[in-house]
């Protein structure tokens, strides 16, 4: 796959800072550490936060990466294509309405990550989303031109402070 | 799952060398539960991490994968522990470089490359990776992790980067 003039243009396309659809629940936090296999006390326990800087539980680290979720009553992709047999499970960036970029059905692989975090999420926190296209770049390789798509998510806490940045290069073949 | 010890041993500048390597964390054998249990906690439905037949058939991989952004969670846990209460994890980059097929084990290791005393903390350039079952080197990185210093006080939180950053020049 090449890069075209139309994709360049989608550099910088950015969205406006929404909120997540839940706050950081108590649940999910216990869902996601035990996902990760991480048994962390600052997470869950209120007495042992209590004693750190943290002072109240916090969630896991990169947490607030897993916050875009499907608001309640809105299309539900896996519903709607869940027997599509080309569908690949979806994108979380639609879910914030970074508009999709001109290419069809490309296999998507992870080529990289860069992360930076500022502080945890609280239990009970709201949390905003941005997400931009950051750079896209082709290059070949043995197997042929790839494309190389870095979009930049960017979390911010309830007083609008930056919590965390991610910076996720997506290979398109 | 392994639990952080409530008074856990602190880690200070002073203590740590170049060429230190952190205990390593070792996670699996990653079965297709493990993988689906990652989607359900996170609301991510990408079917080449559970899907087989979806991963094999239509996208030509060789199983199901161990997603990037799980590996990333068990690199940040393996920092961040290491870190203790008083230190954090600031910066992490790393690359995919193969593979992580359903069945696997991770070996999640780091090894200290730089220190770069700063104000307040001190600064501690890291190199990670995760080894698989294959003895392939499936992500490789690097890390800027902040410590105390013996006597000091805790890194500030939320943390207060540095005046400069030891990444400045080559980041992206």
């Amino acid at each position: 796959m090449r890069l075209t003039d139309e994709m360049r243009k989608y550099v910088g396309v950015q969205t406006a800072v929404q909120r997540t659809c839940d706050p950081v629940e108590t649940g999910a936090v216990r869902r996601h550490a035990q996902a990760i296999m991480d048994a962390d006390p600052i997470y869950m326990s209120k007495d042992f936060a209590a004693r750190t800087r943290y002072k109240v539980p916090v969630a896991p680290p990169l947490f607030p990466s897993a916050m875009m979720r499907l608001p309640f009553g809105e299309p539900d992709p896996v519903d709607e294509r869940a027997n599509d047999p080309d569908y690949d499970g979806g994108d979380r960036s639609r879910l914030l309405g970074l508009p999709p970029l001109p290419v069809a059905h490309t296999a998507q692989l992870n080529g990289g990550t860069e992360i930076e975090v500022i502080r945890y999420a609280r239990h009970g926190e709201w949390v905003g989303v941005q997400m931009r296209y950051r750079d896209i770049y082709e290059r070949e390789t043995s197997k042929g031109w790839m494309l190389f798509v870095v979009v930049e998510t960017s979390y911010f806490g309830e007083d609008d402070k930056l919590i965390m940045r991610v910076r996720e290069t997506q290979i398109r073949r | 799952m392994n639990a952080v010890p409530a008074e856990a041993k602190q880690t200070y500048f002073e203590d740590v060398e170049v060429g230190f390597e952190l205990p390593r964390l070792r996670r699996g054998p990653l079965t297709t539960m493990h993988l689906v249990r990652w989607s359900a906690a996170t609301e991510g439905w990408r079917r080449i991490h559970y899907d087989q037949k979806f991963a094999i058939e239509k996208q030509k991989l060789p199983g199901p994968l161990v997603s990037g952004e799980f590996k990333n969670q068990l690199i940040w846990q393996l920092l961040k522990d290491w870190a203790g209460l008083e230190g954090w994890v600031w910066k992490t980059a790393c690359q995919f470089r193969a593979m992580d097929v359903v069945g696997t084990s991770l070996d999640v290791w780091a090894k200290i490359k730089r220190k770069v005393p700063s104000e307040g903390y001190g600064l501690v350039e890291l190199e990670f990776g995760t080894t698989n079952t294959e003895g392939r080197e499936s992500t490789q990185g690097s890390a800027l992790v902040a410590l105390p210093y013996r006597g000091g006080t805790a890194v500030p939180y939320p943390f207060v980067p540095p005046a400069v950053d030891p990444w400045a020049k080559t980041a992206s």
